[in-house]
């Protein structure tokens, strides 16, 4: 298998959100998710790729073959690229074999060599997806998670060159979503299948994707590793909509950035500032730590008291009132937490990113 | 992102295809050539002639009967349908399903047959109290069903919330509950009010004179065909009004979202005095006439004179025209209900409305129009069964548009591009999918239109062929002069093979429409 290729490419019509100049190169075998929040263009991406909706530029390609350019669009049926949709569409009249088998030729009446393969291979993806006692069950008997299995199944009958994932966990309660997810990411893994994940969920497209491809009205803004999304996003938005940030005023000077946290090693992100200009600081919240170890009056740290304490069982989100007034958000692992009002020193264990004011 | 399956299903799906939106033209444009080749004939007579014949005496008479009688029916059916479908809804009663198919049982029987079924016993039955008693029984399930499924999706915690702040229960019904079920009661009573104006066959049993009456007997008095033609087109107007009445109340329904309201239990003296509510309809529209019709059919002197050949020949006519009917209303609707069900727009609108044009249009008046058409435009058609079927087609084909364009429009689109991305062609695609998922709605839609065709009364003797009789044409020229037991086996065998199937068709949708 080789190579999945968008190209500056560009979804143009009247009354849905479009798509302008997307590029990603997809290795085979990878798993990238397609991050947005809801009515970004994701979706109209993940159609275009399906080839149910035209390019009005740019191109899609899998290796050699070109299935989408403005000059023409090869269809659905023909491309090679699977479909996973949100809300699984079953086909309502079919029973779940006949649902995994629909893209299988030799109809399932039909009996003879063809017939046996066939029914091999719906058992098989059937085995795969953890289903085999179901084969012969209606799809409204079926749970949520249950009818996502029989659709991944299902696209993955035909063995496409390409998997297309819309939200597919979006429906499922949480408990369920989180051991689903991981499940079919691991299928597709093995499989060797190249995925592309829809999904607004951030904590989905970070654990899940081997990339992440950031998309914004229609535009790309970041593709990337979940690390490089997550630690060096390409601009602030990004760094806002993939985690918690907390954002300090502050100047510029010989790589760092002096605001009320102290002076705070940073690297600046889309621009180059020069010493002395007005920049914004952003940093996550667990890069700021108590360091009692540090003395007061250095540079790079601060006072501060505890004001508020939001507690989530493995980690708790900390307030922090510094001496200047300003209010920062910290996240500490909940193994020893300290009290409100305790006065701390904090420090910023990592380089900020520093963005233009 | 999930508005995306409804909006768009496929970036090419926006317009529809030319083909579709020519055939469904099409369909429309021969829906509307009663009504407009009606206004074209009436027209002609010119306005001095229409003013003419309206001031007649006559006229005066016809229409204030009809409006009177389409009031009264309407209201009496808005009061006992409201007050069935309180007791079905907020009452355990005993066999709560059994019930409810009961209440919908006179919708199967057409209403020139209860007719025959009461004059069977008291043949001096006759004049406006009988017609209006009758005409309740038969309609109020129009009023009783969707009032029923509106009191489902009512709140009706809200009732004991205002009970609990100090109102009585009927001062709490209209306050909290009344408004909930306005929408379906209007709606329903206006179609009690649209079948009441088209009524044909039970008035002219009754002998009360209405102006459906006035024109049959315009148009048999064949010198005056202006008259009725003018009569004709009064009675689409009043249609009209009351159609565009409905339509607006429709519009209205609100779409609650709520836990259904469990019926309360009462003690069983008061259950006694209440289902007799529920149960006058049903006995009146249904029982006591097939009651009447048994106790004649089982007479020595019917069986005796029974014509089998006759018998056979109307039966063979009547199965005849309903087949082909279904057909030809089928294939009409199509083409209407494919665009309407994935398309929006003015032209979708327009094409769909005239295609629901049959809906509003009384039977005779479609008959009578297509009397005039045919001799006008195509003569050598007239008394041709052709026309015969096709006014049964354009008098019928709303039932077919309505139930395949919620068939068509519940196959979602985005099945057909995931059967595509599987590697399947869209006809292919078509095949495997749509049509499957489809076919039961198309069935029930040529079904419902082969029952009503059998029913058909006025239409079918104003354009039958010579020498060709429906059972419903049999039925009616033996009743009307008083010859009840030769009418007997024409009656039974319309109840065997039109009315029985109707009550199993709308025991199975009322059921399946109730345990949505």
């Amino acid at each position: 298998m080789s190579e999945f290729v968008v190209e500056n490419a560009s979804v143009d019509y009247g009354l849905t959100v479009g798509v302008a100049d997307v590029s990603l190169r997809v290795n085979s075998g990878e798993l990238v998710a397609v991050l947005g929040p809801s009515g970004c263009g994701k979706t109209t991406l993940l159609l275009a790729i399906a080839g149910l909706l035209p390019l009005s530029s740019g191109r899609i390609a899998v290796g050699e073959r070109e299935l989408s350019s403005p000059s023409g669009t090869v269809p659905p049926e023909k491309r090679g690229v699977g479909w996973v949709p949100q809300e699984a569409s079953l086909f309502p009249h079919l029973s779940v074999g006949e649902n995994i088998g629909f893209a299988l030729s030799g109809g399932a009446r039909r009996g003879g060599a063809r017939g046996r393969e066939r029914s091999a291979r719906i058992t098989e993806l059937a085995e795969l997806v953890g289903l085999e006692g179901l084969v012969g069950r209606a799809p409204n008997q079926l749970s949520g998670g249950q009818a996502q299995r029989v659709a991944l199944a299902r696209a993955l009958a035909p063995r496409p060159d390409v998997l297309l994932l819309d939200e597919p966990f979006a429906a499922l309660d949480t408990q369920l979503r989180v051991g689903l997810r991981r499940e079919v990411a691991e299928l597709l893994r093995e499989q060797g299948t190249t995925s592309l994940l829809v999904t607004h969920d951030q904590e989905e497209a970070l654990t899940l994707a081997d990339r992440v491809a950031v998309i914004r009205d229609g535009r790309l803004e970041q593709f990337g590793t979940p690390e490089e999304v997550y630690q060096q996003p390409a601009s602030d938005w990004v760094a806002r909509f993939v985690g918690d940030v907390v954002e300090l005023e502050g100047e510029w000077r010989h790589g760092r950035v002096s605001c009320a946290l102290g002076a705070v090693e940073a690297a600046a992100v889309g621009f180059t500032p020069r010493d002395g200009e007005r920049v914004r600081l952003m940093l996550r919240p667990e890069w700021i730590v108590p360091r009692p170890d540090l003395l007061a009056r250095a540079a790079a740290g601060a006072d501060a008291r505890v004001s508020g304490i939001s507690y989530a069982g493995h980690d708790a989100m900390l307030t922090c009132d510094l001496v200047t007034g300003t209010r920062v958000r910290m996240r500490l692992p909940a193994v020893e937490l300290p009290q409100v009002g305790e006065e701390l020193r904090l420090a910023v264990q990592r380089p900020g990113l520093a963005f233009a004011a | 992102m999930t508005t995306l399956a409804r909006t768009r299903p496929t970036g090419t799906d926006t317009r529809p295809p030319l083909g579709l939106v020519m055939l469904a033209t099409i369909a429309a444009a021969a829906a509307a050539i009663p009504l407009v080749y009606l206004v074209v004939r009436a027209g002609g007579t010119g306005l001095e002639s229409i003013i003419q014949t309206l001031s007649r005496g006559r006229v005066l008479e016809y229409s204030m009967n009809t409006l009177g009688l389409a009031l009264a029916t309407t209201f009496s059916a808005l009061v006992l349908g409201a007050a069935i479908a309180v007791v079905l809804t907020r009452i355990r009663v005993p066999f709560p399903r059994t019930w409810l198919l009961l209440s919908a049982l006179p919708l199967a029987v057409p209403s020139y047959l209860a007719g025959y079924g009461w004059l069977v016993s008291i043949p001096t039955l006759s004049g406006f109290v009988p017609s209006w008693l009758l005409l309740t029984a038969v309609t109020v399930p129009y009023v009783t069903l969707p009032v029923a499924a509106a009191l489902r999706s009512a709140t009706g915690d809200l009732e004991g919330v205002a009970r609990s702040l100090g109102r009585g229960p009927i001062g709490a019904f209209f306050v909290a509950t009344w408004p909930q079920i306005r929408p379906a009661a209007i709606a329903g009573s206006l179609l009690v009010a649209l079948y009441s104006l088209s009524e044909f066959g039970l008035v002219a049993m009754m002998r009360y004179p209405t102006l459906t009456w006035g024109i049959n007997s315009a148009y048999s008095a064949s010198f005056d065909r202006a008259q009725a033609a003018t009569l004709a087109l009064l009675l689409v107007v009043m249609a009209l009004v009351v159609v565009a009445g409905e339509r607006g109340a429709r519009r209205q329904l609100p779409s609650t979202v709520a836990r259904a309201v469990r019926p309360r239990p009462i003690g069983r003296g008061m259950l006694i005095a209440l289902l007799p509510v529920v149960a006058v309809a049903p006995v009146v529209g249904v029982f006591v006439p097939l009651a009447g019709l048994a106790t004649r059919l089982v007479q020595a002197d019917t069986l005796r004179a029974i014509d089998v050949p006759r018998l056979l020949a109307a039966v063979g006519a009547t199965l005849g025209v309903a087949v082909a009917a279904a057909v030809v209303a089928t294939l009409l609707a199509l083409p209407i209900a494919a665009l309407a069900s994935r398309y929006r727009g003015r032209l979708v609108t327009a094409i769909e409305s005239v295609g629901y044009l049959g809906h509003a249009l009384p039977g005779i008046v479609v008959g009578l129009s297509l009397v005039f058409f045919a001799l006008a435009v195509v003569p050598a058609l007239y008394q041709s069964v052709v026309v015969l079927v096709f006014a049964y087609a354009v008098l019928f084909m709303p039932k077919a548009i309505g139930t395949m364009r919620a068939g068509l429009g519940d196959v979602p689109p985005r099945l057909i591009a995931v059967a595509r991305t599987t590697g399947v062609s869209p006809l292919a695609a078509w095949w495997r999918v749509t049509v499957p998922l489809a076919l039961p709605a198309v069935g029930v839609g040529a079904l419902l239109v082969a029952i009503a065709t059998m029913k058909e009364l006025p239409a079918t003797l104003l354009l039958r062929p010579t020498g060709i009789n429906t059972l419903a044409t049999e039925l009616w020229n033996r009743t009307v002069v008083f010859e009840f037991g030769a009418a007997a086996p024409y009656a039974a065998l319309l109840v065997l093979v039109a009315a029985v199937p109707a009550m199993i068709l709308s025991g199975v949708r009322t059921t399946a429409k109730e345990e949505l």
